[in-house]
């Protein structure tokens, strides 16, 4: 299935994606494109492979032993599997996020660093980077004064903010986000949403999610997978109305899933 | 919430014959360490604690059983031994917990690990009898005169062909007793490694570091506890360990001036000296006060290694949220 | 010092230089007997076997008894030997000795864990009386000094007051002018001494420090099972841990328990020493003779010793020999040594003791105890020279009857 309408330039192309173990098939022939400063939101049921996909994008895929990636992947143009590319570099390209906020164990304004502290940026630089990320991220008022605080002492939704905070501090050109609100109450569920519509013309975002309901709110275009294979990709309001194929219908009427 | 509960619901858990001989036996660890240190300070009659005992001035005259019995050569002798055995220990199992849990896959890692533990489990006697036999006349003929020549130069390396002599030693006592510890600081060290949450170092990957950046600034950070327990724990097998030090320091009470020469700890002293200290009371006397020396090192050196431990257990368990 | 080297002598060679007493082989064949009565003891032990063997039982209505006996590694390899031969001439009786050291004899038999402990070292008769202990010798032994100089394969003519120098670090180098003057034309190496000592409780060390202590004035620190030793000087564990420290240490000189004998004489680059006669050491004066530890030497020295006693009493050092009355050991006691029936005693000999109870809890074992003993003295000492020690005198024999008789028996 190939993406009929892309809207804007895409950041990240994807052809005919195929990542496998020696078992079984976990993604087949995926062609995608992620378009720049908009919400590309991945829909579809447990073990549809939505996971693994975005995992692809930055390569972190390759820290799980044993998977097997054939086809081909362009981020701004550039293979990202060329030999050449370092994936520690990609990565502070394409950022990420994940479902269960994953703070480290120092303090907050530590947390926000961590990146910097990694990419070599001048450390006079930081104080500025730190609140201009805690402010995207939607977190600044609540924590202004208290960054040296442990980390951990946050809420579970602040804690998420940050973990995205700290992922834009490094300036990414794309957010991948794993189910970001997946263990996140109602609340702290609004308030990221919150953030990435605050995001959304900045960068190119795209967001893993087992509501339909989120998807609809936060993206632009929604793609949906069903048995590791791409159903449909097309802009959110015309996937949701319309949608040109059965399974898709299915499962954004509820019919499983 | 208006429901009335059933009248059937059973005792909790716990209740009942289990709960009350639970609590005498969780307390027996704890009346069998007073048991100890009572009979200890009993047998001992508290007779040279005082001005001399702290000194290092130890000197027993058998004639009159009677002399000076300053705990202080020993108790040195065990913190050169256990500080050095400790140093190269900690920089040796830190190094095989990284490769084991974050660089080796799992096909090379488990062997390596069973490996490991089998070291644990080997009987120090039998680390004592090898250092005697092999590594002895190795060292004292080869390895120490060789180091002699090479880095003689260094303070503690160089010294004269009678320290080196026999190979027993220092640096013999300092070389079992770390492989001694490598086991325990190992198993350590790579459980507080491996108990770092996945999410923490897949969100350092994601932020672009490299597994050893993760390794340094994330695993490092959340096993603190368990890297620094380890530590401890090994500084208490390290200073209570007994016979295979016994076997290989060489048994001079004194400070060497150099790494080759003999000395002894607190634990083999009073090893090799308690059958003729049945013979001679105030020497009895003697070994079982710093039998409490020991016993008081060790418990403060345990409480913080299991305190540490724990804490990086605790964090680990509710890293990330 | 003074006087000539070229009258001293090396005399009476004997026995000891000839044929080893013992192979290593069947020092292997020890060792495995060693192993064996140990897994037996952990067997009977965990396996309740203790009691049987304490129970009535047999068609012919004898108890059984197992006794114990723990102690000297000196004694064991002895014990060793005489247990199976009493135990094929009296079924019911099982001896189960273990090699644990003389300080362990001698707290569990004042602890009274088992019926026999075995030392080296006797224990004071003061201390024994508070236990109810008696000292029992059942053999003579002697100490070697043994040493490991590269190119010198003679037996050294050494004594008292040198070792004791040396032990001092008073004497320092191997070509010292008073070990040169007692060995002359022997290339004695510009080589430092490295003295070895014992690091457990050891009735070697009691021996060895007791002849210092009476062969020299400069000697402090008295004499012991421990002793403080120099600090720069280096300890090993047991009589075996002395032969292959001694091994890996060139220029080194140690003291190890004849038992030991075949071990050194299996390894060409150790030797052991003549030692200088006991009226040098009583008088204070250089040796006229060097005496090597050969039966006949060793046996004399006891003889010597053990012969005009008053009153009787077996707790003493024979280092000393024969002095009238020489109990208490005091440096230049003066006196005159009787050597005219003993011309060359060996000076570094010694009793292996048996401490026993007097009062003990179960008479009628205690019963099989003395017979044990005083079968071992008699008939059993012909298996003494097995492991290089020597039957007792006559004189001690006869001190340990009268002794054993007041021990409570049941009849």
């Amino acid at each position: 299935m190939t993406d009929p309408a892309p809207v804007g330039p895409p950041i990240i192309e994807v052809r005919n994606l195929r990542v496998s173990t020696p078992e079984r098939t976990i993604l087949d022939d995926v062609t995608l494109d992620v378009p720049d400063r908009q919400v590309t939101s991945v829909i579809g049921p447990s073990g549809s492979g939505k996971t693994t996909f975005i995992r692809t994008l930055n390569r972190m895929v390759e820290t799980t032993p044993g998977l097997r990636v054939e086809g081909a992947i362009h981020y701004q143009g550039q293979d990202i599997h060329d030999p050449r590319v370092n994936p520690v570099f990609l990565r502070q390209r394409i950022g990420m996020v994940f479902q269960r906020p994953a703070v480290f164990p120092m303090s907050i304004y530590n947390n926000v660093v961590f990146g910097l502290r990694l990419n070599g940026t001048d450390p006079s630089e930081f104080d500025r980077i730190v609140g201009h990320s805690l402010e995207r991220a939607g977190l600044l008022k609540e924590l202004q004064g208290n960054l040296d605080r442990p980390a951990f002492e946050l809420s579970g939704g602040q804690q998420q903010r940050l973990c995205i905070a700290r992922a834009l501090a490094v300036k990414p050109r794309v957010l991948l986000m794993d189910e970001p609100t997946g263990s996140l109450d109602p609340i702290s569920t609004q308030r990221v949403e919150e953030t990435v519509e605050e995001l959304q013309r900045e960068i190119a975002i795209v967001i893993v999610t087992h509501s339909i309901a989120q998807a609809a709110r936060v993206s632009d275009r929604t793609a949906y997978f069903y048995q590791g294979r791409l159903v449909e990709v097309a802009p959110t309001e015309v996937l949701f109305e319309r949608p040109t194929q059965k399974l898709t219908e299915e499962y954004i009427t509820g019919r499983f899933g | 919430m208006a429901a009335t509960p059933s009248p059937a619901l059973p005792p909790p858990r716990g209740s009942g014959w289990r709960a009350w001989l639970g609590s005498p036996v969780a307390l027996l660890p704890l009346v069998l360490v007073a048991a100890i240190v009572i009979v200890l300070l009993y047998a001992s009659e508290l007779r040279n604690f005082g001005g001399s005992f702290w000194s290092l001035n130890y000197l027993f005259d058998p004639l009159t059983d009677s002399g000076s019995f300053g705990v202080g050569i020993f108790a040195v002798g065990t913190a050169i031994t256990a500080i050095m055995a400790l140093i190269l220990a900690g920089a040796l199992s830190l190094a095989i917990a990284i490769s084991l849990t974050v660089y080796l896959p799992p096909i090379a890692s488990r062997p390596l690990t069973i490996l490991t533990n089998l070291l644990a489990g080997i009987p120090s006697v039998v680390y004592g009898i090898w250092g005697y036999v092999i590594l002895a006349p190795y060292f004292g003929s080869t390895l120490e005169p060789t180091l002699q020549n090479v880095i003689g130069f260094i303070p503690g390396f160089g010294g004269t062909r009678a320290d080196t002599a026999g190979g027993t030693g220092l640096l013999l006592a300092v070389f079992i007793l770390t492989i001694m510890v490598i086991p325990l600081t190992t198993a350590i060290m790579r459980e507080s490694l491996r108990n770092v949450p996945k999410d923490l170092v897949e969100a350092g990957l994601a932020l672009g570091a490299t597994q050893w950046e993760v390794t340094r600034r994330v695993r490092f950070s959340v096993a603190r506890g368990g890297l620094w327990g380890a530590l401890f724990l090994g500084f208490g097998r390290a200073i209570g360990e007994a016979v295979a030090v016994a076997m290989v320091i060489g048994a001079s009470v004194q400070i060497p001036s150099t790494f080759y020469g003999g000395s002894t700890t607190i634990a083999s002293f009073i090893f090799y000296q308690l059958d003729s200290a049945f013979t001679y009371p105030s020497l009895l006397q003697a070994l079982v006060e710093y039998a409490l020396v020991l016993l008081a090192i060790a418990v403060v050196v345990n409480v913080v290694g299991q305190r540490a431990t724990h804490s990086d257990m605790i964090a680990a368990a509710t890293g990330g949220i | 010092m003074s006087e000539g080297s070229g009258s001293a002598t090396t005399t009476n060679d004997g026995i000891m230089q000839g044929a080893p007493l013992r192979h290593r082989g069947s020092r292997r064949i020890g060792l495995g007997v060693t192993i064996a009565v140990a897994v037996i003891l952990l067997g009977a032990g965990l396996g309740g076997g203790y009691l049987l063997g304490s129970s009535h039982g047999g068609s012919s209505g004898a108890t059984k008894y197992t006794l114990l006996e723990t102690g000297s590694t000196l004694i064991f390899p002895y014990m060793n030997i005489l247990g199976p031969k009493f135990t094929a001439l009296y079924p019911n009786i099982q001896i189960s000795p273990q090699g644990t050291g003389s300080g362990t004899g001698i707290s569990s038999a004042e602890a009274g864990t088992v019926d026999m402990g075995g030392t080296d070292a006797y224990l004071l008769p003061s201390l024994a009386a508070n236990y109810s202990l008696i000292n029992v010798p059942i053999a003579i032994s002697a100490q070697l000094a043994v040493y490991n100089i590269p190119g010198v394969t003679v037996h050294l003519n050494l004594n008292g007051t040198v070792l004791a120098m040396i032990y001092s670090e008073k004497i320092t180098k191997w070509n010292d002018p008073l070990i040169q003057a007692a060995n002359p034309g022997v290339a004695l190496p510009d080589q430092t001494i490295v003295p070895l000592h014992r690091s457990d409780g050891s009735g070697d060390t009691f021996m060895w420090t007791s002849m210092m202590y009476m062969s020299w004035s400069g000697w402090t620190g008295g004499y012991g099972t421990t002793y403080s030793w120099l600090a720069d000087q280096k300890g090993y564990q047991g009589n075996a841990g002395m032969v292959s420290g001694l091994e890996s240490t060139p220029y080194g000189l140690a003291y190890i328990g004849i038992s030991y004998l075949s071990e050194i004489q299996a390894d060409s680059s150790l030797q052991y020493a003549a030692l200088g006669d006991e009226a040098a050491i009583l008088n204070g004066t250089n040796p006229a003779n060097y005496i090597l530890p050969s039966a006949q030497n060793i046996s004399e020295d006891a003889n010597l010793a053990l012969k005009n006693l008053q009153p009787p009493s077996v707790a003493i050092s024979l280092i000393l020999g024969g002095v009238p009355g020489a109990t208490d050991l005091k440096l230049g006691g003066g006196g005159t040594l009787p050597t005219a029936q003993y011309p060359t005693p060996y000076p570094d000999t010694n009793l292996e003791y048996i401490l026993i109870s007097t009062h003990p809890a179960n008479p009628s074992k205690q019963t099989w105890v003395v017979n044990f003993l005083e079968w071992a003295m008699t008939f059993g000492a012909s298996y003494a020279a097995e492991v290089n020690f020597l039957p007792l005198t006559p004189t001690v024999v006869g001190y340990d009857v009268q002794a054993l008789g007041a021990v409570s028996v049941s009849s």
